[in-house]
């Protein structure tokens, strides 16, 4: 083997990567097809806010002061009535056996109370089954009953004057998006890179890239290439069809943007041909790389915010470089971020991309020999 | 359909699943350290975002609505000094929100003048927005009354100034534990995603080695093939499930609230889905390559997130919930969180427990269909 990294020999392994790629359309369609589709698909689907919350109401004082409580509750579209029954029984009823999500009694004297300016308890129950329903809602409740009781009181209330910076109209598809794009970039992409190189091995063909004069980084950097190119169409693909779909703006540096993802995409690969490396079948590829990619995912900050993990798992997202990833682009991607603001960030994926590749690199050289 | 054959076949399959060691040990280790992965770390009620306070009015009342948004268990707040701009605190990206507080805030709430807190909220985390938004909106108003000036007459009534006192009560998970959210939501994921891949696998394994040709040469017929291979499957499979639920059980105390009858016949049902779409997608495509990518990536994303796991089915557009309803992982989930947290029993369960038998029925034909004739496909 030479040492010599020759263009002329990697030029060659590269076209034959590319035609073991393009030759068969169905590979090339799942490799583009899903990633683009899941990206866009999933962001308008998901949305993180509660509303629809089936709420039954007993009003069981059923005067001009209890409706106007019960207008106030469902007034925004967070809570909507259930037509479940007028008394305390059956919309606790109606709570526990979950045909509703949430109950609301108001008490039979509850008019009077307030007509003597004491003070009415109200009960609102939760079916705490979906605990992140009941937990938002809780705290929608509870702000309505807020704004409910400071209305038409004698001073004027401390205003608060809140401005929503980055994501003005608040669109989830915003928050979605960058992870969305860097969890999909990342099971496709170490999938894919490291299913085709056990293949490789399972055929035999590995041997045959052996004897001939070419080093094992031609070998590897040209398994590379050809993923690498699909997955950048791929970036780009769901990033015009965001902004066509969702407006996403772009509000940063565009090829620093993309000098990043090139870094993060060859990583992901990276990874990939790191797992084949240890493995010699198709099933443990896929059964490795789904395990690794779906806790990197959930580990990221994508879904579930890192701050809400248990001080061990954030200290542990530091190393996972999709968590990385996925706040650079969306600070460059939303908030127009510059080097000077991310570069910790870059450092960590540069680092570990770097990390990646050499351990992936010498792993594989040693299964060359 | 020859139930010899069908029970030769899956001692086939069996014996070939065995042969791997590492494949047996990974199909058995994934689910449980996934279980254990996510049942730790994935918590999605908001806790312990940053934010930067600027204040300039240094009275009582900011000292109070200071410590009272630190208080919050939602919240930090970090003194933040005065000399940069609120634009350029969330710039740096360090915090979520920047929030100032004028000089004379006090003096105007004790002299009844109207009086503002600013804020700037970083809208990239539209939950984590909302949440700061409600937190400072109830907190300023609660903590500037305690400032403002007495009221000059009675409040006339009947409505003028309601007092509600609104109780809230969270029932079946009272103290709010998230683990009895997530982990009966794992096992649906756990069991959408590895069933579906080991059986994709061990359909196309066939075709791509060759080995299919020599069960279309036999009296073997397509029926026996799918119910052999999906036999032997469904046993992994629900090897896989008690496995992950004694865990469940043993770290989390996850155990039945309830009658455990419908999740006990779920269980199977779920299962037999996923193996019948593992076939499926298997029997579709060529090379393992793309089987894995399909059952792998796709499967996993949708009985992931289009299966009420995270954030609730009723919160997407109209179309994706009718969508969901067609993904197996969606009922089961909600079977499952009934059967351990909720116990409901039959009543609440019965037709989720239908519609996955319905879309198992489904799946069988869809799983058949293309392997009907026992025949290699044209060109292949």
């Amino acid at each position: 083997m030479s040492g010599v990294f020759s263009w002329r020999r990697w030029l060659v392994l590269v076209r034959k990567e590319f035609m073991q790629i393009l030759g068969n359309r169905q590979v090339l369609y799942i490799l583009l097809f899903p990633p683009i589709v899941q990206v866009t698909i999933l962001g308008y689907a998901l949305n993180p806010l509660i509303k629809h919350v089936a709420l039954a109401i007993a009003d069981e004082s059923k005067s001009p002061a209890s409706r106007e409580l019960i207008d106030a509750f469902t007034a925004n579209g967070v809570f909507v009535p259930t037509r479940a029954g007028s008394d305390a029984a059956r919309v606790y009823r109606a709570v526990q056996s979950g045909t509703a999500d949430a109950g609301l009694v108001i008490p039979a004297d509850y008019a009077t109370m307030i007509t003597r300016g004491a003070s009415p308890d109200v009960q609102l129950v939760f079916d705490g089954v979906n605990s992140y329903v009941a937990n938002l809602g809780a705290g929608y409740a509870s702000a309505i009953v807020q704004v409910y009781n400071a209305r038409g009181s004698a001073a004027p209330p401390l205003a608060s004057e809140i401005t929503f910076a980055y994501n003005p109209g608040l669109v989830t598809a915003w928050f979605f998006v960058p992870g969305l794009l860097g969890s999909v970039l990342m099971i496709t992409g170490l999938l894919a890179s490291a299913s085709a190189s056990v293949r490789e091995k399972d055929e035999g063909t590995l041997e045959q890239l052996l004897m001939t004069p070419a080093s094992s980084l031609e070998v590897l950097l040209a398994k590379i290439a050809p993923l690498f190119s699909l997955f950048i169409i791929a970036m780009l693909g769901s990033l015009a069809l965001s902004r066509l779909i969702f407006g996403l703006p772009f509000r940063g540096d565009f090829p620093l943007f993309m000098a990043i993802s090139s870094l993060y995409i060859v990583a992901a690969i990276s990874i990939g041909i790191l797992i084949s490396t240890f493995v010699t079948t198709q099933q443990q590829v896929v059964l490795i790389s789904l395990f690794t990619a779906l806790p990197l995912m959930m580990l990221s900050g994508a879904f579930a915010p890192i701050e809400s993990m248990p001080p061990a798992w954030q200290a542990f997202s530091l190393i996972n470089p999709l968590r990385h990833y996925i706040s650079i682009a969306r600070a460059i991607i939303l908030k127009g971020a510059g080097l000077d603001i991310i570069w910790p960030d870059v450092l960590a994926l540069a680092a570990f991309g770097l990390l990646a590749i050499s351990i992936s690199a010498t792993r594989y050289r040693s299964q060359l020999r | 359909m020859n139930l010899g054959r069908v029970w030769v076949q899956c001692l086939k399959e069996l014996v070939e699943f065995r042969r791997d060691p590492l494949t047996v040990a990974l199909a058995f280790g994934l689910p449980v350290a996934m279980l254990l992965i996510f049942g730790f770390a994935i918590r999605l009620q908001i806790k312990n975002i940053p934010v930067a306070i600027q204040d300039f009015d240094r009275s009582a009342f900011s000292r109070d609505f200071i410590s009272r948004v630190d208080a919050s268990q939602e919240l930090i707040a970090i003194p933040e000094p005065l000399d940069r701009s609120p634009a350029a605190i969330l710039d740096a990206g360090a915090v979520r929100a920047a929030i100032v507080i004028p000089p004379g805030t006090q003096r105007a709430i004790s002299e009844g003048r109207p009086a503002a807190i600013q804020s700037i909220v970083d809208g990239t985390d539209v939950v984590n927005a909302l949440t700061i938004k409600q937190i400072l909106t109830a907190t300023s108003a609660f903590v500037s009354a305690g400032y403002a000036p007495p009221p000059a007459a009675p409040i006339a009534p009947p409505f003028d100034a309601p007092n509600v006192a609104l109780h809230e009560r969270i029932w079946f998970n009272p103290g709010g534990n998230e683990a009895l959210f997530i982990v009966p939501g794992v096992y649906g994921v756990i069991l959408a995603m590895y069933p579906t891949l080991l059986a994709a696998i061990a359909m196309v394994r066939d075709k791509e080695r060759g080995t299919i040709v020599q069960a279309y040469a036999s009296r073997l017929r397509a029926s026996e093939l799918i119910a052999g291979k999906c036999l032997a499957l469904e046993c992994i499979g629900l090897v896989e499930a008690l496995a992950i639920m004694l865990i469940g059980w043993a770290v989390w105390g996850v155990h039945f609230a309830g009658d455990p009858v419908p999740f006990l016949l779920a269980t199977p049902l779920l299962v037999c889905c996923q193996v019948l779409l593992g076939l499926f997608i298997g029997s579709r495509m060529t090379t393992v390559t793309s089987a894995i990518q399909a059952a792998g990536s796709v499967n996993s994303l949708v009985s992931f997130l289009l299966s009420g796991f995270l954030y609730p089915v009723t919160t997407m557009p109209l179309v994706f919930q009718w969508i969901s309803y067609a993904v197996p992982a969606r009922h089961y989930i909600n079977i499952s969180r009934d059967a351990f947290v909720r116990g409901s029993g039959w009543s609440g369960t019965s037709s989720e427990v239908l519609s996955l038998a319905a879309i198992a029925s489904i799946l069988a034909v869809c799983a058949w269909l293309p392997m009907r004739r026992m025949q290699l496909a044209r060109g292949a």
